[in-house]
């Protein structure tokens, strides 16, 4: 009687055969990955990137790597907020490439960054984009359609939100205030809030309007308006290869490397900065 | 060499698995077994993962293993570096799921008939033995309903792998990251073909668990009923 109960319930579990058919396969695969990501023969370098940098950040990693066979560039994307703790506690990050230079200060002031090192690699715009039916004229006929909402990077973590609040606070005008500013993660995510119609303006770097199939440019903001907009890198401190990421910093200021950075739709930067960095 | 986010997504998932149900188990075992204050603060600080933010737990890893903490520098001798290292994402994946993987075996151990096991012991089997042959026997539904749900968190596991592993393509770039690049850089078919596998086997890992939950609960009307 007993016995019978028991039986009935024992075989909980699916039948032994399939079990050990995936748990061997799975085993196999495991077994692969695992020696095969154990098996690192180049010098990795580890290179922090602003999620709105993606593209020609990967650009540079497969030119520098046909120059540089020996070396494995392996980009980090996340927004700067992330990279900034993640520097900050010491994770093995070899160069950053960031949005803006605000992001950098921090690193700077806890010694992860040396001022002199830090240099303006190109130079972006803040745009102000829309659906093309939205049909807007810029920021001021934004304001004075009062229910439409605009899109921008939350400022205190997300470069392109630092500059569209200085934008705001250069016009004078305050969306936040209004309850008409939705705060985003990342440009690509304003991008995305645009695209689909959830907003009906956002703020956006040029280089990211210039991908997107579904929006048009309103307006475009100069130095006068934010500031100027500067993608800055350096190499870190205690990094383990630290000749290397110097060298990586100096190889994204060449000539050649000029034409991948126009080529995405970044503007060069102004000769001062590229002299900086040769001193 | 690298590894593509599926296949890397599959092999950390087992892996994170693995290691919450080594600890996982013995654990849920002794909790239900135990029922001290002291078991209870234990369990409730292990179910921590399933409460906070993915982002916490995170940077709570992060500074945990980070390589400038003894602990850090430990791991990194031994060849487990974590941080921004494919270890790290199982261990990400493990933490969350170490919850579900613990309620549900925990559950399951108590259903075991206390009967059966002091019988066993009266007839002079060792604990352990009691354990290997009452308890995980009568626990292997619960038990795999945990495993199940398990594989399944840390399989879309984003935020605490995010910042203790990174998001290093062909290295420590799991499927949940590749779908938000792909979102994110406008590649939206790309995103979909994702979005689909890891809904897909998300589904089927919680249908699983369902069938086998169920039958924990079918023992636990009948060790009710006796």
């Amino acid at each position: 009687m007993r016995a019978s109960g028991t039986d009935r319930r024992a075989p909980s579990v699916p039948r032994r055969s399939l079990l050990r058919t995936w748990g061997e396969a799975l085993l196999a695969l495991v077994t692969v990955t695992v020696v095969a990501l154990s098996a690192q023969a180049r010098t990795r370098l580890v290179v922090a990137a602003a999620s709105s940098l993606t593209e020609v950040v990967g650009e540079f990693e497969a030119h520098y790597e046909t120059l540089h066979p020996e070396v494995d560039v392996t980009p980090a994307f996340a927004g700067s907020g992330v990279h900034r703790v993640q520097i900050d506690r010491g994770a093995p990050i070899d160069v950053l490439v960031f949005a803006s230079r605000g992001q950098v200060d921090p690193l700077v002031e806890s010694g992860r960054v040396r001022r002199g090192d830090l240099v303006v690699v190109a130079e972006n715009q803040l745009v102000l984009v829309c659906r093309a039916e939205t049909a807007l004229a810029g920021l001021e006929d934004l304001r004075s359609r009062p229910g439409l909402l605009i899109a921008a990077g939350d400022p205190v973590r997300v470069p392109a939100g630092e500059y569209a609040a200085r934008l705001f606070e250069h016009r004078g005008w305050s969306p936040a205030l209004e309850g008409r500013l939705v705060p985003a993660e990342n440009v690509r995510q304003v991008l995305r809030y645009v695209e689909t119609g959830v907003v009906a303006a956002g703020l956006v770097y040029r280089t990211d309007a210039l991908r997107a199939d579904d929006v048009v440019v309103a307006e475009s903001y100069g130095p006068d308006d934010v500031g100027a907009v500067e993608v800055v890198a350096a190499p870190l401190l205690r990094s383990d290869h630290a000749a290397l990421a110097a060298d990586f910093v100096t190889f994204l200021l060449r000539p050649e490397s000029a034409e991948i950075w126009t080529g995405h739709g970044f503007a060069l930067p102004a000769r001062s900065s590229a002299d900086e960095a040769h001193r | 060499m690298t590894a593509s986010p599926f296949v890397l997504s599959f092999v950390v998932a087992t892996l994170a698995t693995l290691l919450a149900a080594i600890v996982g188990v013995p654990f849920a075992f002794w909790v239900a077994r135990e029922r001290s204050a002291w078991s209870r603060v234990l369990e409730s600080l292990a179910l921590v993962p399933l409460v906070v933010p993915p982002v916490v737990t995170g940077y709570g890893l992060l500074a945990l293993f980070s390589p400038e903490t003894g602990l850090g520098r430990f791991v990194t001798s031994i060849g487990v570096p974590v941080v921004f290292h494919w270890t790290g994402a199982v261990l990400a994946g493990a933490v969350v799921s170490f919850p579900l993987l613990v309620r549900s075996a925990r559950a399951a151990f108590e259903t075991v008939p206390p009967a059966q096991r002091e019988m066993a012991a009266t007839c002079g089997a060792s604990p352990f033995r009691v354990f290997q042959t009452i308890d995980l026997p009568w626990a292997a539904a619960g038990i795999a309903a945990g495993c199940a749900l398990a594989f399944a968190r840390a399989l879309g596991e984003f935020g605490a792998t995010l910042i203790v592993a990174g998001n290093l393509p062909g290295i420590t770039q799991t499927l949940p990251m590749a779908i938000y690049d792909a979102i994110f850089s406008g590649d939206y078919d790309q995103a979909n073909r994702m979005v689909w596998v890891v809904t897909a086997v998300a589904v089927v890992l919680l249908l699983l668990a369902d069938r086998w939950e169920r039958r924990v609960r079918g023992l636990r009307r009948e060790a009710r009923g006796r």
